[in-house]
């Protein structure tokens, strides 16, 4: 079996910008192995990039699935509704709030999944809700100029990030968990200093 | 034994391919080998990955990367291994999937391994 992989001789590399295309989105944790095995498959670019779009979804949701954090979901109704609370008892109340919780909570999640060499018991860094902030900002930004009802008031949105992200960064702070023995955190806590 | 994690037939499979590899068990070699055992059916190699994951999660197979080969582009191999945990999992679903089969025999005969075989309506 692994003979018949030995035995295919690469004669050809894949395109330098098809590679590098692929090297940004694939997580980092997984682009090393991934990228040297879908080298090791190459027939043609447009093989390459089949195989390597083929690819790329199962890597991202393995990598989400790794390192998402158990009480995300928590967080999500957390955060929905206090901006929904915050927002007030207007039309489109849950819609509105929605729409920033659904975009913080990826970019949160997106965040983990992109990180190199991500320690699941060690929270996550602050500059993730920095990053969380501006995709809030960003889509707030593009709801106002496309449908205006369904932006944040400044109000929800000045109250509603500090005391939501640090809700939301207490929660999974406190909810940080080993998922290797209690040894191997301990050497891996110990290399993170 | 109480602890040991229940496993799908596709990381079944996984494992199995794992084991037939040997010492040569990266994705690549992993992924030819699981699309032989499946037979017919195509595997992507993603869903692979993703299950090298989820048994590596569950403390059955091990992983380490390699030194970087000029023929991947300079990239490093992730070789797999089978833990204790994963032995003994695979030998548990081995040791069912015999079960299986005897009772396929003995409800239907010898010829039920024949390419002639048809399913038969139980009454």
């Amino acid at each position: 079996m692994g003979g018949r992989s030995m035995d295919r001789k690469v004669e050809t590399c894949p395109p330098k910008v098809i590679e590098r295309v692929v090297e940004l989105l694939m997580p980092p944790a997984s682009r090393e192995h991934v990228l040297g095995d879908l080298s090791e498959r190459y027939m043609s670019p447009r093989h390459y990039l089949v195989d390597a779009l083929r690819t790329l979804p199962f890597v991202l949701v393995s990598r989400v699935r790794r390192t998402c954090n158990p009480t995300l979901d928590t967080a999500v109704v957390v955060m929905l509704c206090f901006w929904a609370v915050i927002w007030g008892n207007g039309e489109h109340v849950w819609l509105a709030a929605g729409i920033p919780t659904f975009v913080a909570i990826s970019v949160l999640i997106l965040r983990g999944a992109y990180r190199a060499n991500h320690l699941e018991f060690l929270p996550p860094p602050p500059s993730d809700y920095e990053w969380a902030f501006l995709g809030v900002l960003l889509s707030q930004a593009i709801l106002e100029n496309t449908f205006p009802v369904l932006a944040l008031s400044p109000d929800a949105l000045l109250g509603g990030f500090p005391v939501g992200f640090i809700m939301i960064f207490f929660m999974r702070w406190e909810t940080c968990r080993p998922s290797c023995s209690r040894d191997t955190c301990e050497t891996l806590r110990g290399g993170q200093r | 034994m109480a602890d040991q994690p229940t496993i799908g037939q596709f990381e079944q499979l996984v494992l199995a391919a794992i084991l037939q590899c040997r010492d040569e068990a990266y994705g690549v070699t992993i992924h030819e080998s699981v699309e032989a055992l499946s037979a017919s059916k195509s595997v992507a190699l993603g869903a692979v990955y993703a299950t090298l994951d989820r048994l590596e999660d569950k403390g059955l197979v091990s992983s380490w990367l390699s030194d970087p080969t000029p023929e991947r582009g300079g990239r490093s191999k992730r070789y797999f291994r089978l833990e204790k945990r994963g032995e003994r999992a695979l030998h548990e679903s081995a040791l069912a999937a015999r079960r299986i089969c005897e009772v396929m025999e003995n409800a239907w005969g010898a010829g039920v391994w024949t390419g002639k075989w048809k399913p038969v309506r139980q009454r």
